[in-house]
């Protein structure tokens, strides 16, 4: 059969896949958005996890086919089905649901480390029934252990699902790109596909690039750059991520029941058949349509009418002077389930500021990082060999001189506030803004002395 | 868990308080957390490495130092260009009066740890002819690949010219004096 996609065409999906995609686990991702709350920045970045599956499942397909030996058909189709489930595991809004399970992860258990969405994906693919009678226990085996990708004999089909340059990234910059209406994320996916190719290292095989791709996988890197840079990182969908996380930690501190049921993690069938059973707009309807109007209600409602909260503070790390250096150390990881009380109380005090007035709650004390575009994938495309003609081969990092031109001393992490703001003129704002710059960095020094 | 719960990034700070505030080039940086790590006995994720083992830890710990105002990272130009016609470089580490303070602080609080680590400083700089970057790398390599096997000098030049490094015998005697100075195998 095959399915029109607005990022690659038409896509096949051979019979096996067909079932996988009418099973009720894989249809709820039609029910989780890509991006989130991010349509009310970009209002047409309304696409699904449901859709990315497909189009990393082809893309994987077009992988598979061009760098594992025909006879092997029994690894490409594992291949080709663990793009296709690589995301089964995603919660409600998507990596929201990762940042709140992995604040609330209980330290005390040993299942503890592994709460995030990739872990549940296992999980899942592991215990659910639907999944198990289309494949088989033996080739849900083969996918998981792919997925963790353990076994280095495996490598080259490890890459294909998780690396530098993967058919999971090919797929959602481009997608992601088209749905917002920007053309940060376009790249030339044939040329990066014409160009791979194998190469072995010592036992390994691994994915490579032939001399000739090497302009098409810079451009592949700037593509992630500027999609972080304008869209995943953009400043009102980092504040709809950080409400929507604010409200659900909220709902837990009320005992709302669902929304305990689904955050507190337990490795158990029941917590993963409920966990599936959850996507976006139930979230919301649930919330909104509860009778007990709590302040995660209260926030739900904001997100729902656009009342969104604003950055009221900003500064990066390298400009914060007055702090001593272990504080300076710690709010470096105020996010962390570890700093879980300083970042209460700072948000208790900046609440109480006479310029927000606000309840503790609205406040919240977040720490973001931007950095080069060479740190940012220095990591695993440097990794990535450029096979030359005649001669040794060499890392893309070596081998990119648009890379090798980019500087790696560009790294600015900051603390930001986002709160309620209510002002009657643009003037106004900027003496509110300007009085609470003055204000909240000597919240910060006498939080040193305490 | 690390040493006396020492974080990855204050380890390196230590490092770089116990090496006079500065590290010149990353890749010096890495090798000389590499031996570090395997003195404390901690694991810091090091992995097999076109230069040697490399470790995505130690790089974020780096970057995290550098965020957070401790350190000052500069790009030092090497004086010559690639084959593409660009610069080459290599990026140096500085801490500064933020960073000097936290590691004083850490000092203070991991002493065991941070006398470890100025006795490693200590034994680096007693390494006879010096030690650079290259003699680090090839050092880390044969001890990261080669392990428990590497005990003698002559059992490092075999094990080196069997699996095929096309190194000279003066870099292998640079890495070799390294590893004998750390105690990491015997004198022939």
């Amino acid at each position: 059969m095959e399915i029109r996609d607005p990022v690659h065409g038409f896509i096949f999906l051979p019979h096996e896949e067909l079932k996988i995609i009418n099973t009720s686990i894989f249809r709820r991702l039609r029910g989780i958005k890509q991006l989130a709350m991010a349509y009310l920045v970009y209002p047409g970045a309304t696409h699904t996890r449901f859709e990315h599956s497909l189009g990393t499942f082809h893309v994987a397909h077009r992988m598979a086919n061009l760098l594992l030996p025909r006879e092997d058909e029994h690894d490409r189709r594992i291949v080709r089905l663990a793009a296709l489930l690589h995301d089964i595991g995603h919660g409600p809004f998507s990596h929201v649901s990762d940042l709140v399970l992995d604040r609330f992860r209980d330290s005390e258990r040993p299942e503890a480390d592994r709460t995030g969405h990739e872990a549940i994906t296992l999980r899942i693919l592991e215990t659910n029934s639907e999944l198990i009678h289309v494949l088989g226990r033996d080739t849900i085996t083969d996918v998981v252990s792919l997925l963790r990708g353990e076994d280095t004999s495996q490598s080259i089909m490890h890459e294909m699902i998780s690396s530098g340059i993967d058919a999971d990234k090919m797929d959602y910059l481009l997608r992601d790109s088209l749905f917002c209406g920007v053309q940060y994320g376009v790249f030339d996916l044939d040329r990066i596909l014409n160009c791979l190719t194998r190469h072995e290292e010592q036992h390994d095989v691994h994915i490579a690039i032939e001399e000739g791709g090497v302009d098409s996988v810079e451009q592949f890197v700037f593509a992630k750059y500027f999609m972080t840079r304008q869209v995943y990182a953009h400043r009102v969908r980092i504040i709809c991520d950080q409400m929507i996380a604010r409200a659900v930690e909220l709902g837990l501190d009320e005992e709302v029941d669902f929304l305990c049921q689904l955050y507190r993690y337990r490795d158990t069938d029941e917590y993963l058949h409920n966990y599936s059973q959850w996507n976006d707009n139930r979230m919301i309807d649930t919330i909104l349509n509860n009778q007990k109007r709590g302040r995660c209600h209260e926030i739900f409602k904001r997100l729902h009418e656009r009342r969104l909260f604003k950055v009221v503070f900003s500064i990066s790390f390298k400009e914060l002077e007055g702090i001593p250096s272990p504080l300076r150390d710690r709010l470096s990881e105020i996010l962390s389930p570890e700093e879980k009380d300083l970042k209460r109380a700072l948000e208790y005090e900046i609440s109480r500021l006479q310029q927000l007035q606000c309840a503790p709650e609205h406040v919240i004390v977040n720490s973001r990082i931007t950095e080069s575009p060479k740190v940012m994938f220095l990591r695993s495309e440097s990794e990535l060999q450029v096979i030359r003609k005649r001669k040794p081969s060499r890392s893309f990092g070596d081998s990119s001189p648009v890379f090798a031109s980019i500087s790696e001393s560009f790294r600015d992490q900051r603390l930001d506030v986002y709160a309620p703001l209510e002002y009657e003129s643009p003037r106004e704002r900027d003496d509110i803004l300007s009085s609470l710059d003055k204000e909240i960095p000597k919240l910060l020094q006498d939080a040193g002395r305490q | 868990m690390r040493g006396g719960n020492m974080k990855t990034r204050h380890i390196i700070a230590v490092l770089l308080a116990k090496s006079g505030g500065e590290i010149l080039g990353k890749t010096k940086m890495q090798k000389e957390m590499y031996f570090l790590g395997e003195l404390l006995q901690i694991d810091l994720g090091y992995r097999p490495h076109f230069y040697g083992p490399y470790s995505d830890e130690v790089e974020g710990g780096m970057d995290q130092l550098e965020g957070i105002g401790f350190v000052d990272m500069r790009r030092e130009s090497l004086g010559r260009e690639d084959q593409h016609g660009f610069e080459m470089h290599r990026c140096d580490f500085r801490l500064n009066k933020h960073g000097e303070e936290m590691a004083s602080w850490l000092e203070h609080k991991h002493l065991a740890e941070s006398l470890k680590i100025g006795e490693f400083i200590e034994n680096l700089s007693a390494v006879p002819g010096g030690i650079n970057y290259i003699n680090l790398s090839l050092a880390a390599k044969v001890h990261h690949i080669l392990g428990e096997k590497a005990l003698t000098q002559a059992e490092i030049r075999k094990n080196a010219k069997d699996l095929g490094w096309k190194i000279t015998d003066e870099d292998i005697d640079g890495a070799v004096r390294i590893l004998e100075t750390l105690g990491f195998i015997e004198t022939d």
